[in-house]
């Protein structure tokens, strides 16, 4: 638990489905308290990436270690206890439950483990960093616009106090000022003590929000460095940001 | 308005069926009392089966197994070893929950249309067992002697002492089930019936959830199985096939999967709708025979259906003008939770 500890590290990583191996020995770091975007094509392998690092998918080849542990191939309702959550792609919020009932599902594992007391405080925060969420609370979360989803979907994720937060797409679908709002929470999460990485198809809003990022292509980390650096790169500027180099 | 969690909406009613049932001997003959009866044992199989299918949203086309391994343990306990049905009908109930729980482990890693055949083989092979293993379970003719629970210090006749005990079991088993979808519990089966996915990535056990909700739904059937085992004193492998199994999905369809009610209100409908149609057709078209039963039956299935896909469950509420979200349904504390979010927001805006 040393803090040059970094919360999450990707040593090696190789993964894939059946016969089709996605991701080729990939490294990765994210350090306490910082957001890293992860940036790609379609298929590049950013999705596999999360998967193979949540447990939802068992990695054939490297290791994950998380905190300083290793945590390689253990499921992801074990990796949740240990600190990383995962907020998929498409949200997957819980539709026909109301947007309280998702906010304690985030926390289930803490229920009757630490008092009740805590997980309030808990979620006093989250309807502060989405007031949105306060004002619907008992609302179904399947009525709620797009954006609301999206933020319900972080603060159920954030509910269960992770150490690192997986973001997959979070602005998919949205417009672009709500996607705005989502990017300014997460830019507000490591304040809280909680590290992102951010996978993300708007690549000029996920360098402004992360301080480092890494470009995967072909299931390869092709680029990484500050996020400064690599948006002046003339190749991730041509690929991702449309810009001509 | 809440007691152990549950809406006092849902007691008070829970307690107007009790005294209607409780009633109903000073009221109708013994052939509705029979037909109550009849209520009560599947009424108490679908409530199990809409935990399992309505909540955790995982599909059981072999229920029927359930229901008869329940009645043949303790039917044969009883009548060939001479156990009292105090005795073998808990023994049945556990032991059906226990072969479900090993089952389910690898049966539920199964979802959607393979769940659902999965669970249709398992129905299939206890049947066929059960007429192929000729000397325990006397195979197609079946057994008889089984003793009824004995109830004989309560000062009614046989038909009402069966009605109450169905119906108390019946009714505990519905209470039980209310308390438990007002509970975490049933906050984690519904998150694994709407998205498996999100509810692993939160640290839910989905797996071991998943198992337990079929165990116990199993167990419901199997007291079903065995009451009903007790009540008819004999046993043959006929009632215990897959038109069994869908005929309980059909009851916990139309009465609402995702309500505990559904699971009596469906029950109740389709009993007291075949046995209207068994004696009404004859009487009203002479000479009709046993399709045009069945296609009226199936008439009224789609026609509601149609008419009320989540169910009549609802229904209720609707008229009742009681529609209330799910949010009623929280638990105390989770009403203080709420409330501070509420003013947490308040403060925050």
């Amino acid at each position: 638990m040393s803090p040059a500890q970094p919360v999450l590290r990707l040593e090696a990583l190789s993964a894939g489905y059946g016969g089709l191996e996605v991701l080729h020995g990939v490294d990765l770091v994210v350090q306490r308290n910082e957001v890293v975007a992860l940036l790609g094509a379609n298929g590049a392998g950013k999705s596999t990436l999360l998967a193979a690092s949540s447990g939802l998918l068992r990695p054939r080849r490297g290791r994950v270690w998380l905190d300083g542990a290793e945590v390689t191939g253990l499921p992801a309702e074990r990796l949740v206890r240990l600190g990383l959550a995962h907020v998929p792609e498409r949200r997957q919020v819980f539709a026909t439950m109301t947007v309280l009932e998702n906010l304690l599902l985030g926390a289930h594992h803490r229920l009757g483990r630490e008092p009740r007391a805590a997980i309030q405080t808990d979620l006093a925060a989250m309807v502060q960093v989405f007031p949105r969420l306060g004002e619907r609370s008992r609302q179904l979360a399947g009525t709620l616009s797009g954006g609301e989803q999206q933020m319900l979907a972080i603060a159920r994720g954030l509910m269960s106090r992770p150490l690192v937060l997986l973001l997959d797409e979070p602005s998919l679908g949205l417009a672009p000022l709500v996607a705005r709002d989502i990017f300014q929470a997460v830019a507000a999460l490591p304040a809280r003590g909680c590290a992102v990485l951010l996978v993300e198809q708007n690549a000029r809003a996920a360098l402004q929000v992360a301080a480092r990022g890494y470009v995967l292509e072909l299931g390869r980390i092709a680029a990484e460095g500050p996020t400064d650096a690599l948006a002046n790169d003339a190749r991730v500027s041509a690929a991702y940001l449309g810009r001509r180099g | 308005m809440s007691w152990l969690g549950v809406p006092r909406r849902d007691w008070v009613i829970l307690a107007a069926v009790a005294v209607v049932v409780g009633a109903a001997p000073l009221a109708v003959s013994r052939y509705y009392l029979s037909i109550l009866v009849t209520v009560g044992v599947y009424g108490m199989a679908t409530v199990g089966l809409c935990l399992l299918a309505g909540y955790a949203r995982q599909i059981s086309l072999g229920h029927a197994a359930f229901y008869g391994l329940g009645a043949y343990a303790s039917g044969l306990l009883a009548a060939r070893w001479d156990w009292s049905p105090w005795i073998t009908i808990p023994v049945g109930v556990l032991g059906s929950g226990l072969v479900a729980w090993l089952l389910g482990r690898p049966v539920l890693r199964l979802s959607g249309h393979y769940l659902a055949m999965a669970t249709l083989g398992l129905g299939i092979v206890f049947q066929v067992a059960l007429n192929e293993l000729t000397e325990l379970t006397g195979g197609p003719s079946g057994f008889s002697g089984i003793p009824s629970v004995p109830l004989a210090w309560l000062p009614f006749n046989s038909e009402v002492r069966s009605l109450y005990l169905v119906w108390a079991l019946c009714l505990a088993l519905l209470g039980l089930a209310l308390w438990l979808v007002n509970t975490r519990i049933g906050r984690v089966l519904r998150a694994i019936g709407e998205s498996e996915l999100a509810a692993e990535l939160l640290g839910l056990d989905t797996a071991a959830w998943k198992v337990r909700v079929f165990a116990l739904s199993a167990a419901y059937a199997a007291l079903a199985g065995a009451l009903y085992a007790h009540y008819v004193t004999f046993l043959s492998p006929a009632p215990f096939g897959f038109m069994f199994s869908l005929e309980l999905l059909v009851m916990a369809t139309i009465g609402g999967l995702a309500s505990v009610w559904g699971g009596l209100l469906g029950a109740g409908i389709v009993v007291v709708l075949t046995e209207t149609l068994r004696s009404a057709l004859p009487k009203s078209l002479p000479g009709s025979s046993g399709e045009l039963e069945l296609i009226l039956f199936g008439l009224a299935l789609v026609a509601i259906m149609a008419l009320r896909p989540s169910g009549l469950a609802g229904l209720g509420r609707v008229l009742l003008g009681r529609w209330a979200p799910r949010a009623a349904l929280a638990t105390p504390t989770e009403a203080v939770e709420a409330e501070s979010v509420g003013e947490a927001a308040r403060v925050g805006s």
